[in-house]
């Protein structure tokens, strides 16, 4: 598959005024959620896909302005005996609507070719497992308002809001919602699958770089639809190994004074709705944060897992994410204290 | 310019009071109703879009709430499209028709009263609910189940599904009124193949109105019993299904976007050839594209549901069918340009808007195109992308066409010129703000931003071009002031226009300005598509050369 880079060079060759493109290309390399910095080979497909269409667009975008301008510079405030009484010509009409119709039609074959490509497995397969390779992991996504849980079948693993998979190894996803309907898009990873409830879609993407990528809800789903996104968190595979194994055991064991406080206060005040794994903490209504201090974002990556972040989250949920469904717990900053102590040992 | 109170000829229709107003079923009057009323929704939608802009401003911002946010962009698109698209198209109708094809009133004028009346109250109903607790805030297109009672606890969609009951049938009611006064009131002479392209548009956009409206009051009525008489339409949690709302939905949206853009597409054609002092080039081209545009936009709908798992098959169909009706789109495109070649173009404002509406609606256009493209569609769907894309059509083409019409009938419906100094003040504005507001978006949603998002975080890139962006829905603000105040001005004392400011060709320019109750005291005859241009020019009258 040819480079991102290289697509756009020779675009530019062959279509200078791109130039303005090549620039948001190179923009793009910053931004942690572009589609021109795809890092599968579905995206990758899309990708190039979109340059094409770019390219053609620009030429009949250009063309459309180039002709109007030209006509009204040429034949503005012309003495009104000058403007011909032509009613139409319908050769010319026809040659139009038939070039229109080859470009248009051209774009439909690239566009049902790309189809196959982004998906690499045909979508009626999609459920049964035969149609994978061997080496594909299976990821049940259950989309909440306004957050995220992650299971792995194989391995009985459970997660939240940050999600760690394998390079190079196809992923399954089983996308499903426990309420309205939410959406599943990483841009560098692939296109969107809408998460339906009362149905499962299924999708699929295989990651070829490691590193971190930003994932949203792209389906408008209630108050708090801008802070649900979540980060997909792509490992070698000794990498990804390790994170399993971590993640299957169950959450730290509190060392100091203040983690066993904060332990007390989490059991008393968060474990009706939240679980950590090995503890009498069991809720469902929230995310499981059996492993929470092994995340690098929190409140659906709203912010950073800092010390900082959390004490104020702790303090003031609605403040932080209004409307979310974590209430204000009215906590005394000590008591905050003592639970971040204990959250951040949970890794 | 000095008052000419008494050279302007002020009809009767226009001197009654307001209870003259209250129970008119003259199609001039309701037809100014019509567009009074759309323009102050356009105003209160175009208030709600610079607040939302102000929002999303800079990252992490608190101008307002989630909660807020999401009331306020509800209210925007369901105002946009209800409130002021539709209904300001059916103001240009109302008022135009008759006119056009010569007659002297809409064929069921207490049936227009209704349809108008229906409207009002409709409005009405809608905004009250900021007084009864909460507007809706489940966006324009009002996904089930988030729409359903367990989520969405407020009275807000109650306020949006009956509302949606009453402008569907207030629409239903203009469009069978409109499509049979086209059909049985048109003057002697006037054959389908004569009648103005404003008025071949406006049939098939009745004729699309009658078919796709049902689609979304029925959805609209199912979804309130849903809420309130127990049935599970839409909700999975009962055995319904979330998805028949989409196709409920869509079967009326996309033709929506139709309704909405092929009534601009008859103005265009009304006045580039007024203003290029030339006939149209290929009419029937134009005429007939708007219809097969009319029947292929019922085989479109399932484009806006690319993402919800469909089979790939069923994918690449409506891909097919999208790219099809693209087809006489762009034929219309290429048709206005070849009408501007050769003629001799007066660059008056009804005209700046028109060629502005070419300019910028084919980037609409063309990234519309690109959302039939399934795969990239998985990428940019629900992103800033299809945001920049539907202001692209709506704005540069919709809104671009309503301000052609409205400087070229303005001194038809009024009597008096609007002002041409801030005419183009307006439409430089205009042009600025769409491109500085709209265009950012379609980069955005590539850079991955979605939609409908109250606000984003500071570390995602987009910071740029919101603030951009943002800039440019003031700019934007700034050309519909320019708006008003012509409006204002022109009112309290602008030139008198009389009969034919344009020296237009249609036959409304044969009735004086404001025309009189009964329309024409002189009908001109009707022997070719151009009757005014055949009397002005009997030796090179249209009717002479077969075409």
């Amino acid at each position: 598959m040819r480079s991102t880079t290289n697509a756009m060079t020779d675009a530019i060759r062959i279509f200078p005024f791109l130039a303005p493109a090549a620039l948001a290309t190179a923009g793009c390399q910053s931004v942690p959620a572009a589609i021109f910095r795809p890092e599968s080979p579905g995206a990758t497909a899309i990708h190039d896909l979109s340059i094409y269409l770019l390219v053609v667009a620009g030429i009949v975008f250009l063309l459309v302005e180039v002709l109007l301008l030209t006509a009204v510079f040429r034949f503005r405030n012309r003495p009104e005996e000058q403007a011909v009484q032509t009613h139409g010509n319908l050769r010319l009409e026809t040659g139009w609507t038939v070039a229109t119709a080859i470009v248009l039609f051209a774009t439909l074959g690239l566009t049902v070719r790309t189809m196959g490509e982004a998906s690499s497995v045909p979508q009626a397969a999609l459920p049964q497992a035969s149609a994978w390779p061997g080496d594909t992991l299976v990821l049940r996504v259950v989309g909440y308002q306004w957050w995220w849980k992650f299971e792995y079948p194989d391995s009985q693993v459970v997660t939240s809001n940050e999600v760690h998979v394998p390079v190079g190894r196809p992923i399954k996803l089983q996308l499903e919602s426990a309420d309205v309907i939410h959406s599943f898009w990483v841009p560098r990873l692939g296109g969107k699958t809408d998460m339906i409830p009362g149905q499962v879609n299924y999708s699929s993407f295989l990651p070829t770089a490691t590193g971190s990528y930003e994932g949203e809800c792209a389906e408008f789903c209630g108050t708090e639809h801008a802070r649900m996104a979540f980060k997909v968190i792509v490992d070698t595979p000794s990498d990804f190994s390790a994170w399993v194994k971590a993640q299957q055991s169950p959450g730290a064991q509190p060392a100091t004074d203040a983690q066993k406080a904060g332990q007390g206060a989490f059991l008393r005040s968060c474990g009706g709705c939240h679980t950590v794994n090995g503890s009498a903490a069991q809720g469902k209504t929230g995310p499981d944060l059996t492993h929470f201090g092994s995340r690098t974002s929190l409140a659906a990556n709203t912010l950073p897992n800092t010390p900082d972040n959390l004490a104020k989250w702790l303090q003031d949920p609605q403040g932080v994410k209004p409307g979310n469904s974590m209430p204000n717990l009215k906590l005394d900053q000590a008591t905050v204290g003592q639970l971040v102590a204990y959250l951040e040992k949970l890794n | 310019m000095a008052s000419s109170a008494e050279t302007w000829p002020r009809p009767q229709w226009y001197e009654e009071g307001i209870w003259g107003w209250v129970t008119t079923t003259n199609h001039k009057r309701i037809g100014v109703l019509y567009l009074c009323t759309s323009f102050v929704c356009f105003f209160a939608a175009g208030a709600m879009a610079m607040m939302m802009r102000t929002q999303l401003m800079r990252p992490d911002n608190n101008f307002l709430t989630p909660e807020e946010y999401n009331q306020i962009f509800t209210m925007h698109g369901t105002t946009m499209v209800f409130l002021f698209g539709m209904p300001v198209l059916a103001g240009f109708a109302n008022f135009l028709v008759p006119l056009m094809i010569g007659t002297r009133d809409m064929v069921f004028p207490r049936l227009n009263a209704f349809s108008y009346w229906s409207y009002l109250v409709a409005s009405l109903l809608l905004y009250s609910s900021f007084l009864a607790g909460g507007a809706p805030n489940a966006g324009w297109f009002s996904y089930a189940p988030l729409t359903e009672s367990p989520f969405s606890k407020g009275a807000g969609m109650d306020f949006w599904s009956l509302s949606i009951i009453m402008l569907g049938m207030s629409s239903i009611a203009g469009a069978v009124n409109i499509l049979v006064t086209i059909l049985t009131l048109r003057a002697p002479g006037m054959t389908f193949n004569r009648m103005p392209l404003f008025i071949w548009a406006t049939f098939v956009n009745q004729f699309i109105i009658l078919v796709a409206l049902p689609s979304l009051t029925a959805a609209a009525i199912m979804l309130y019993l849903d809420r309130h008489f127990g049935t599970a339409f839409f909700n999975p949690a009962n055995g319904g299904d979330p998805l028949l709302w989409q196709h409920l939905f869509w079967f009326f949206g996309h033709p929506e976007v139709y309704i909405l853009i092929l009534p601009a597409f008859g103005i265009i054609s009304e006045v580039i050839p007024v203003f290029a002092r030339k006939p149209i080039f290929g009419y029937s081209f134009i005429a007939y594209s708007s219809v097969a545009i009319g029947v292929l936009s019922f085989a479109v709908w399932a484009h806006h549901m690319f993402a919800v798992g469909l089979s790939l098959t069923a994918q690449a169909v409506f891909a097919f069918t999208s790219f099809t009706i693209a087809v006489p789109t762009a034929v219309k495109i290429f048709n206005w340009l070849a009408t501007l070649w050769g003629g001799a173009i007066r660059l008056k404002s009804p005209m700046l808007f028109a060629l502005g509406f070419i300019g910028l609606f084919v980037i609409g256009g063309l990234s519309g195109v690109s959302l039939a493209v399934v795969p990239f569609d998985w990428q940019v769907e629900d992103s800033y992308y299809v945001v920049g894309h539907l202001h692209s059509v709506l704005f540069g083409g919709t809104a671009f066409g309503v301000f052609a019409g409205t400087y070229y009938w303005f001194p038809k419906i009024t009597g008096r010129m609007l002002d041409e100094r801030l005419g183009k003040l307006n439409f430089w504005l205009l042009v600025a703000g769409f491109l500085l507001a709209f265009q950012p978006m379609h980069i955005l949603g590539i850079l991955g931003m979605p939609r409908r998002i109250w606000t984003y975080n500071a570390n995602m890139g987009w910071n740029d071009l919101n603030m951009v962006s943002t800039i440019g829905a003031y700019i934007i603000g700034a050309a519909v002031l320019a708006f008003v105040l012509n409006l204002i001005i022109t009112l309290r004392g602008g030139k008198v226009a009389g009969p034919d400011p344009w020296d237009g060709w249609t036959l409304e320019w044969a009735a004086a300005s404001p025309p009189v109750m009964h329309n024409f005291d002189r009908l001109p005859q009707v022997r070719s598509r151009r009757p005014l241009w055949d009397e002005k020019h009997p030796d090179k009258a249209d009717y002479l050369a077969a075409h």
